[in-house]
């Protein structure tokens, strides 16, 4: 029947749609991470540790 | 329970002073049900049936809008702040904002259910009596999880947009239940079938008061 | 930074997920009054009590958040009301697929399908909510708020729904099946192996939470 066959892969694609799109998210949120530890790095690397505003 | 009056008699008489939401909420709906009745068409039975579905779907909006706009106004007036600060309980400021949002939509049911014995069908005029406590009863419920949702709505980005959103899903088993006891006082179906919907909407409006008051307190911390 | 634990849930989940794929398709005999088409069951029927539970998950996790203030707890309800999105939108377009060749109707006012409509509509506000409440901590104790009252609300919307049927029984249809014994085997390996598909997808998006409360960290301090 082409209703089971629809109804199976509207399930499978859509779950894989899914976890494509938490991959992508996971890779995106990755990198932020990584950049946002260099920057706080370089900023007390080159403060002295001090954070807040300061001189750029 | 004399604060809770107070609190109730305050905000009764900050909308009886502007009359401002009473009176959008009741031209939306009476707006929205002559829509309705010029779009269903000259067939007097067809109108005759729809008008208990046209007067809750012109009810649940408009009310919704009221809801939104009486939250809203208490924020710009950073009324909730201040009251807040008081010792008074967070329960107790729930059931006041239900108790003056209930009076409100309770005006609005009279207003559209007026409207609709007009435009739709007489046996409104002739069942009033009837009418009148599955009508009430869905109010209390409708108002319960408004006055929650709608504290949430206020503070969002979305602001008044989001409280049909949050809760028109919500509030269904109150909207189905309702529509089940008015037809069953427009059909005349007897006194016992209107007590069993009117028995399940009494405990649903129950449940949803007794969420409000325990979830309110923590929608309202800072 | 994949555990051991998640591995093992993982390939446990697509062992089950195949063996129950044989159970629907192979194992389980031909219905006799729908045909082939019923085979869409063995994947409706488990979807749709594991979306009910993954929002049961949320509530749990929006009540411990309310009783502890963890965010944690916050993350765990966020990833479990996605997962039930998800789950709940194939329980609405399966059954939909179903009922079309069985009763010729894309829709049927069903007290199933109308709980699980609503449901859905729950829980898209719910994500709706997250995205328009702002920041931590008060999106957290929100979309906490929110999540119980929702599930508080889905038996209160199927109660009414039955009200509802019993009223007109003209209107509605009939979803009984009667359930021979390899059928409900085969139902048996779907609620199983779905079961586990949802702990392991759970853990994943649960990892993105935990990744998203960490840059929501970092970006707090750099400032």
């Amino acid at each position: 029947m082409t209703y089971l066959f629809w109804a199976s892969a509207v399930v499978w694609v859509g779950i894989f749609l899914y976890l494509y799109g938490l991959v992508r998210r996971s890779r995106a949120l990755e990198h932020e991470v990584a950049a946002l530890r260099d920057r706080s790095d370089g900023r007390s690397g080159t403060a002295g540790g001090r954070s807040g505003a300061g001189h750029p | 329970m004399r604060a809770l009056l107070a609190l109730i008699w305050k905000d009764l008489v900050i909308e009886a002073r502007t009359r401002e939401i009473v009176t959008a909420m009741s031209l939306v709906a009476f707006l929205a049900l002559v829509i309705f009745s010029l779009a269903l068409g000259p067939s007097a039975h067809l109108v005759a049936a729809a008008a208990p579905a046209a007067v809750w779907v012109t009810v649940s909006f408009a009310a919704t809008l009221g809801l939104a706009r009486a939250h809203a106004l208490e924020q710009e007036g950073q009324a909730l702040r201040g009251l807040l600060m008081t010792p008074v309980g967070r329960h107790i400021l729930y059931l006041g904002k239900c108790g003056a949002n209930l009076a409100m939509m309770l005006v609005l049911q009279l207003v559209v259910a007026g409207a609709a014995a007009v435009l739709f069908t007489g046996a409104f005029a002739r069942h009033w009596a009837g009418l009148a406590l599955p009508l009430a009863l869905g109010a209390v419920g409708f108002t319960a999880a408004g006055t929650l949702l709608g504290a949430i709505a206020a503070e969002t980005r979305l602001r008044e947009v989001l409280l049909p959103i949050l809760l028109l899903p919500v509030v269904v088993p109150v909207i189905i239940l309702s529509l089940a006891g008015v037809n069953a006082v427009l059909e005349e179906r007897g006194l016992p079938e209107l007590l069993r919907s009117l028995k399940l909407l009494g405990a649903v409006d129950i449940i949803f008061v007794m969420l409000g008051v325990w979830l309110f307190a923590y929608v309202v911390e800072d | 930074m994949v555990r051991s634990a998640d591995v093992a849930l993982a390939s446990g989940s697509c062992v089950a997920m195949l063996l129950a794929l044989y159970g629907a398709f192979v194992f389980a005999p031909t219905e006799r009054v729908m045909g082939d088409v019923q085979r869409i069951f063995y994947v409706h029927l488990p979807l749709a009590w594991i979306g009910f539970v993954a929002f049961g998950h949320a509530c749990w996790a929006g009540i411990q958040y309310l009783r502890t203030g963890r965010r944690e707890w916050d993350a765990v309800g966020a990833a479990a009301a996605e997962i039930g999105v998800l789950f709940s939108t194939l329980v609405i377009v399966t059954g939909s697929l179903w009922a079309r060749p069985v009763w010729g109707t894309w829709w049927t006012w069903d007290p199933q399908l109308v709980t699980y409509l609503i449901l859905w509509l729950i829980y898209v506000g719910y994500l709706v909510l997250r995205s328009a409440a702002g920041d931590d901590p008060r999106r957290a104790r929100f979309a906490a708020v929110f999540a119980i009252v929702g599930f508080v609300d889905v038996p209160l919307v199927w109660l009414s729904a039955r009200y509802l049927r019993a009223l007109s029984p003209v209107i509605f249809t009939s979803r009984s099946i009667g359930l021979a014994p390899p059928m409900a085997w085969a139902l048996g390996a779907g609620l199983v192996a779905w079961s586990l598909f949802y702990w392991a997808l759970f853990r994943t998006r649960l990892r993105l939470g935990v990744l998203e409360a960490e840059v929501a960290a970092l970006a707090g301090e750099g400032d």
